[in-house]
This record gives structure tokens, C-alpha cells and sequence, in this order.
């Protein structure tokens, strides 16, 4: 009876025991799974609550949050709800394979109310790496020059290269200084003569006394007559080097119109694609940055317990008879909150393959995303680390999503606005190692873009117009980007048919604004010149006219000085 | 109330009580709370041997203490037995072996191929009868004052006056 006793009150011990078991089994399956994904992910888990179905093997896990092991202040993941089917005959063999598992609700990167970090986990120092993306443009030197185009670059008739009025002004010099040093000679004659007339009048009201002066009076006069020819052969003379000064001049004129013509053509135009990247780089770069940010965030922020951090140590090793992971988890349902391109979008989709230890599972890991409704967004990826180099494909295809508002190029120099407008996307991006290549298509469709600014020295009224025009005619914009380099600093190439379409209307205007500039300039040389040669002329007829008007009155009063006194010297009066 | 042990040797019958069953229930409760303590708690040998000590009606209080005692040995050793279990373990005559019982259902739960789990199994194995043989040699000696102290404690004495636990150990 006492030994009944006994057997029965363990029996009842035993039975207490093991309901304690079940009822705590809940919790206990609540540490077991964050014990193990803290272990798996080298960060804070925490589960608000867990329930099971031993029937159906099924574990149901509810406002799961998994904190970031980088940075603990936020969640590499939040699920609101998950449940998670087990083989369960691979289970009696402690495989957990995951046959279908659902995530609801899933949010990245949400903020946390307190640190995420382990006290007892070491995080390993990770290189930071600074995101940048380089635009390849071997001949890109950032804003076209068009300073050719501005007003203290243009040729002016100031300029010294110009020959035309230069000469003229040389000319004009040169003849004004003939014209005075002719009318002084002239006029020098005029006074001669008139001393002469004088002297010839003294000389015949007493010429009995003044008879020893008229040899001199001879001589003074023959001299007189003889400087006045010379001054009219000089006169003669002076016409012809004043019409070789006239074709100096027109041969400047000649070479100043070439100067002209060279100076209208233009080598410094604005190229289309150089335009494009001024126009497009920036945007280019915020999409490419966001792109190779969640490359980056699948590639790195799932944390790898031998890269990212010191795991728990457990009581001794565990030697591997089956090369094989974990816990694999062959599907999962996923559904969730994400951010694209400024827009926040719901997703579906399914993840298969995934597992703790990728290098051991047979198969890489498949995403397989798709937007919702509204936003049909197409993510296929592959992520295989079953080799010594990491090899990820991304391909993301986005129909249309729309996009706010927003600038294009430079302000103050050439900006567009653009409106809101639907974005298409195709990108296909491979991973091998931390290098990356593919190519990236954005398609905007449906834009409306108006010309915000233009710098004067791009164009004027006419350019905006024309700008204008081509912008009303224009409904997407394509831009198609090469992606290469590392993923830390990946180059980009761009190209773009918009550049093209806005290089055309400004060098147009750019020629257009240099041919009316060199009419003008060609103009105002002839109106110049023409002008300069004109009133030389008139000077040079006024002036010779004048002296030889002057050298003629003088010849008469010169011929009858010379009868006055007679070269015979018996007809000079006799000397008593 | 502290304890006051005077070790005197029992008469014979007091001794009498502790011959008359085949596995002494206080040395078997010794021996397996030494391996309760002893082998890694997070693996499935762990309930196995603690339903083990429920049913063999060994002594609940004994299996108490020996565990706690030698989960702390065990600590102590685990250079010594991680090195053990990792010698048997990585022996290529043996991997056949243990790749036929990886495969077999339940086994892998039990945990044999980490080498602490392994090393201390090997070394509870090693120590269970030497540890029972002990134990019943000190116990034949010590008992009756054990049980007589225990008796006389004024919780003990509560415990049963209060039928809370009727008779939950098997002290003979």
C-alpha cells in the first residue's frame, strides 16, 4: 500500500510537471525562437506573442520586430503577423524546414523606442562606405560654355583686330595733316605774292631809286611762279596717293568682313548629351542611389553571423555529419510596405529558398515582389552565395508609378519644371562580388514641363519661344543609364534624347544671335568707314579745290608782276 | 534552522531499511542527477533522464541535489569533456556510426553531435555507477542521520502535517 502510494504520488508529480510544461510551453517556445533568431541575426528580437498547432505544425508569431544589428535605434524588419508551417518529418530529424510561411504586414527600417543592440554581442566594425555615384563623361566639363555667346565676348567695333577703322583713322591723320601743311604753303604763297605785289608797286612809283631791286624782285617772282606750279604738280600727285589710301582702306574693309564671318561660325556649341546629363544627372542619381540602396540593403543588412558580429557562443561545437543548413525556409508569403522613387507602396510576393546558412543550401535565394494595385511594381532577384563570390541578379521592372513634382538643371542657368508625371522603369543589375553592372531605363511619361529659367547668355526671347514650343510638343522623356563600377561607388553613364532636343533650339539661337550680331557689326564698319572715307573725301575735294582756287588767283597777279618788271634790262629805267 | 549533522554510525536497524531493495533509491537518485547535471540542459537527454528519475522512484531530493552539484562540476570540466566528445566525435571509424544515427528520428534532438553534449554523456556514462556505488556506500553509512535531521526539520515537519505533499520522496 505504501509503495502505491509512492508510485502514484510521482505519477501525479510527473503529470503536474508535464502540465506545467504545456502551459508554459507558449513561452518557452517564445525564448526558444528569440534565443535563436537573435543568434541568427546578431540583434534584438522581439515577439509579442506566440501560439502553435501541434495537429497542423504550425507556429503563428505575432508583431514580430527584428532590430538592426548596424543600427540599433532602428528595425531591420517589423512583421505584424507570421506563421510558419514545419515539416514535421523533418522536424524528428531537427531540420526546421519551413514548407510555407506568411509575413503580414512587413515595414523596413521602422523606428525603435529603445536600442536594439545585445548586451552581450559584439558587432563587428563594418567600413563605411560612402555612396557615391560617378558620372563618366570623358568630355563633360559640367556646364556648357556658352560665354561666347555674352555681350563682353562678342566682337565689337571697338576691337583692335579690326583693320578698317583703324586704317581710316591712320588715313584720315595722315591727310588731315596734308590738307594744313597745303593750305599753309598756300596761303604762305597768297602772302608772298601779295609782299611782292607790294614791292613791285614800290619799285614802279619810284623806280629810279629802287631800280637795284629789280633783280631781286625778278628772281623773288620767277621763284613765286615756279612754287605755285610745283604746288599744283603736288596737288595731282596728292589725288593718286589719295586713291591708294582709298583702296587701303578698302582692303581693310575686306579682311574685317572675313574677321567677321570667321567669328559667326562657332565652334563652342552646346552638346545634346552634355545638356542631358546637366539636365538629368541629378534625378538620375537620387533614383540610382535608392536602387543601389536596397541592392545594398539585400545584400548586406540580412546580417551573416561570420561577417557581422561575434555569435553566442554556446557550450561547446556542433560537428556537422550533414552539410545542410539550419533552417531553411523553402517559401515565404510576404506582404508589406515599401518606399520607391518618393512613393510608398504596398508589395506581395514570395521569397523561396531562403535559409541561415546559404552556402550550404542547394538552392540561391529567390525574391519574387510585386507591387499592389496602384503601384505594379515587378522585382524578380536571385541572390546566390553558394560560391566563394557572392552573385545577385536584380531585375525590376515598374510599369508606372507616379511621381511628385520637381526641377531639372542648373538655376539661375537652365531649369525646367517638371509636373507630376507617371515614371516607368526597367532595371536589370547583376552583382558579382561588391562589383556591380547592368543598365537602368526610366521612362517618363505624360510630362508636362515648362522652361523655368534660362541665363541670357544661353538665349534670349526667341530661344525661350522655341524652347517652349519643343517642350509643348514633348510627352516622355527617356533616360537610359549604364551602371558600372563597385556598389560602394558605382559609375554611371547617361543618355538622353532631351539634351539633344534643347541643344538644337539654343545653338540655333546661339547662331542666330551671333549672325545678327555680325550683320550689325558689318554694318556699322561700313557705316563707319563709308562715312570716315566719305568726309575725307569731301575734305580732300574742299581742300585741294581750295588750295588750287588759292595757287589759281595768284598766277594772274604773278604774270602781270612779271610785265610790270620787264626781264630786259634796256627797258629798266636808267640811273642818273 | 541550521542543520546540525553529528555523524555517528548507524545502528543495524536502521541499516536495515536501505538493503531491502534492488537499486538503492537514494543513490540511484544520486547518480542520476549526476548526469542530469552533468549533460547539456537544452537537449532531449535532459527530460528523458529527469521522467527517468521520476519513474524509477529514485529519491527526488537526492537527484535535486546531485544535479545542482554537478551541473557545476560539469562546468568546470568542459574543457576536458568538449575535448572528449570532440575525439569520439571527429573519429573516422566512428563517423559511419554516427552518420547511421544522425539520420535516425529524434536522435539529432538529443544533441550528440556537439562535442560538450557528447563529452559529458560519455563522462556521465563513465561515472554512473561509481557514482552510485559511492553514494550508497556513504548513504548505508549516513542515511539514518539524514533522515532523521530531515524529519525533525521544522519545514519538513510542516509539509507533512499539512498533507501538501504526501510523502513526494522516496526516503526509505
Amino acid at each position: 500500500m505504501k509503495k502505491w502510494r509512492r508510485v502514484l504520488s510521482r505519477l501525479g508529480l510527473l503529470l503536474f510537471l508535464l502540465l506545467l510544461i504545456w502551459v508554459g510551453s507558449r513561452p518557452l517556445l517564445k525564448i526558444g525562437l528569440i534565443h535563436s533568431l537573435q543568434a541568427m541575426t546578431g540583434a534584438k528580437v522581439e515577439i509579442d506573442t506566440v501560439d502553435f498547432s501541434l495537429r497542423e505544425g504550425k507556429i503563428f508569431l505575432y508583431q514580430v520586430e527584428i532590430s538592426n544589428p548596424k543600427s540599433p535605434m532602428s528595425n531591420l524588419l517589423q512583421v505584424r503577423a507570421a506563421s510558419i508551417q514545419l515539416d514535421p518529418k523533418r522536424l524528428l530529424h531537427r531540420e526546421f524546414v519551413i514548407e510555407d510561411a506568411t509575413l503580414e504586414q512587413i515595414q523596413f527600417g521602422t523606428p525603435r523606442a529603445r536600442s536594439g543592440r545585445l548586451q552581450m554581442q559584439t558587432i563587428r566594425a563594418q567600413p563605411e562606405h560612402k555612396r557615391e555615384i560617378e558620372v563618366i563623361n570623358q568630355s563633360f566639363n559640367g556646364i556648357p560654355d556658352v560665354s561666347a555667346n555674352s555681350s563682353s565676348k562678342l566682337l565689337q567695333i571697338s576691337d583692335d583686330r579690326f583693320q578698317a577703322a583703324r586704317t581710316v583713322h591712320e588715313v584720315r591723320s595722315k591727310w588731315d595733316r596734308y590738307f594744313r601743311q597745303l593750305r599753309e604753303e598756300a596761303f604762305a604763297i597768297q602772302h608772298a605774292v601779295r609782299e611782292c605785289e607790294k614791292s613791285v608797286s614800290l619799285i614802279s612809283n619810284n623806280p629810279l631809286r629802287d631800280v637795284h631791286r629789280y633783280r631781286d624782285m625778278i628772281i623773288e617772282i620767277s621763284e613765286l611762279r615756279k612754287s605755285i606750279e610745283e604746288r599744283r604738280g603736288n596737288v595731282h600727285s596728292l589725288k593718286t596717293q589719295f586713291e591708294a589710301d582709298q583702296r587701303l582702306i578698302d582692303a581693310a574693309m575686306k579682311r574685317d568682313r572675313q574677321l567677321i564671318e570667321a567669328n559667326t561660325r562657332t565652334s563652342n556649341s552646346v552638346d545634346g548629351r552634355h545638356l542631358s546629363e546637366l539636365l538629368l544627372t541629378d534625378q538620375s542619381t537620387d533614383l540610382v542611389e535608392e536602387f543601389v540602396s536596397w541592392i545594398h540593403w539585400f545584400r548586406d543588412k540580412l546580417p551573416d553571423p561570420e561577417a557581422d558580429f561575434l555569435p553566442i557562443k554556446g557550450r561547446g561545437h556542433n560537428v556537422l555529419f550533414r552539410q545542410q543548413p539550419r533552417i531553411v525556409f523553402e517559401k515565404i508569403n510576404l506582404n508589406g510596405y515599401g518606399r520607391l522613387a518618393s512613393t510608398n507602396f504596398s508589395f506581395y510576393g514570395e521569397l523561396y529558398d531562403a535559409s541561415t546558412n546559404p552556402n550550404l543550401h542547394t538552392r540561391p535565394l529567390r525574391i519574387q515582389l510585386r507591387g499592389s494595385a496602384e503601384t505594379e511594381i515587378v522585382l524578380d532577384a536571385t541572390l546566390d552565395r553558394r560560391g566563394a563570390i557572392p552573385q545577385d541578379t536584380f531585375n525590376l521592372q515598374i510599369p508606372s508609378i507616379k511621381v511628385d513634382s520637381s526641377t531639372l538643371g542648373i538655376a539661375e542657368y537652365l531649369q525646367f519644371n517638371l509636373a507630376p508625371c507617371d515614371l516607368a522603369v526597367v532595371m536589370d543589375l547583376k552583382c558579382t562580388g561588391d562589383q556591380i553592372s547592368g543598365s537602368l531605363q526610366m521612362q517618363k511619361k505624360n510630362v508636362a514641363i515648362t522652361l523655368e529659367q534660362i541665363h541670357a547668355q544661353m538665349g534670349d526671347q526667341a530661344t525661350r519661344k522655341v524652347i517652349d514650343e519643343q517642350l509643348a510638343k514633348l510627352d516622355e522623356i527617356t533616360v537610359d543609364i549604364e551602371l558600372n563600377g563597385s556598389i560602394a561607388k558605382p559609375t554611371m553613364r547617361l543618355r538622353s534624347d532631351l539634351g539633344q532636343l534643347f541643344a538644337q533650339a539654343i545653338n540655333d539661337s546661339s547662331e542666330r544671335i551671333r549672325q545678327q550680331h555680325a550683320r550689325g557689326l558689318s554694318d556699322e564698319l561700313d557705316r563707319v568707314v563709308t562715312s570716315e572715307v566719305a568726309s575725307l573725301d569731301r575734305e580732300f575735294s574742299l581742300h585741294i579745290n581750295e588750295v588750287l582756287a588759292v595757287l589759281a588767283d595768284e598766277m594772274p597777279i604773278i604774270s602781270r608782276l612779271e610785265e610790270q618788271i620787264p626781264k630786259d634790262t634796256e627797258r629798266w629805267p636808267k640811273m642818273r | 534552522m541550521a542543520l546540525n549533522i553529528r555523524l555517528r554510525r548507524p545502528g543495524n536497524h536502521e541499516r536495515q531499511g536501505f538493503e531491502r531493495e534492488l537499486w538503492n533509491p537514494w543513490a540511484l537518485g544520486c547518480a542520476l542527477g549526476m548526469c542530469i547535471g552533468l549533460i547539456p540542459k537544452d537537449t532531449l537527454i535532459f527530460p528523458v533522464l529527469v521522467i527517468a528519475l521520476f519513474i524509477s522512484m529514485s529519491s527526488l531530493w537526492s537527484g535535486l541535489f546531485s544535479s545542482l552539484a554537478f551541473a557545476g562540476v560539469s562546468y568546470l570540466l568542459d574543457g576536458l569533456t568538449q575535448k572528449l566528445g570532440a575525439l569520439v566525435l571527429t573519429s573516422e571509424k566512428l563517423e559511419p556510426f554516427w552518420l547511421a544515427v544522425y539520420d535516425l528520428p529524434l536522435i539529432p534532438w538529443t544533441g550528440f553531435s556537439n562535442t560538450a553534449v557528447m563529452g559529458n554523456t560519455i563522462l556521465a556514462l563513465i561515472l554512473f555507477y561509481p557514482c552510485y556505488r559511492l553514494s550508497y556506500i556513504f548513504i548505508r553509512a549516513y542515511g539514518p542521520y539524514f533522515d532523521r535531521m530531515i524529519k525533525q526539520n521544522r519545514v519538513y515537519r510542516f509539509i507533512v502535517s499539512r498533507d501538501v505533499v504526501a510523502r513526494v520522496e522516496g526516503l526509505p
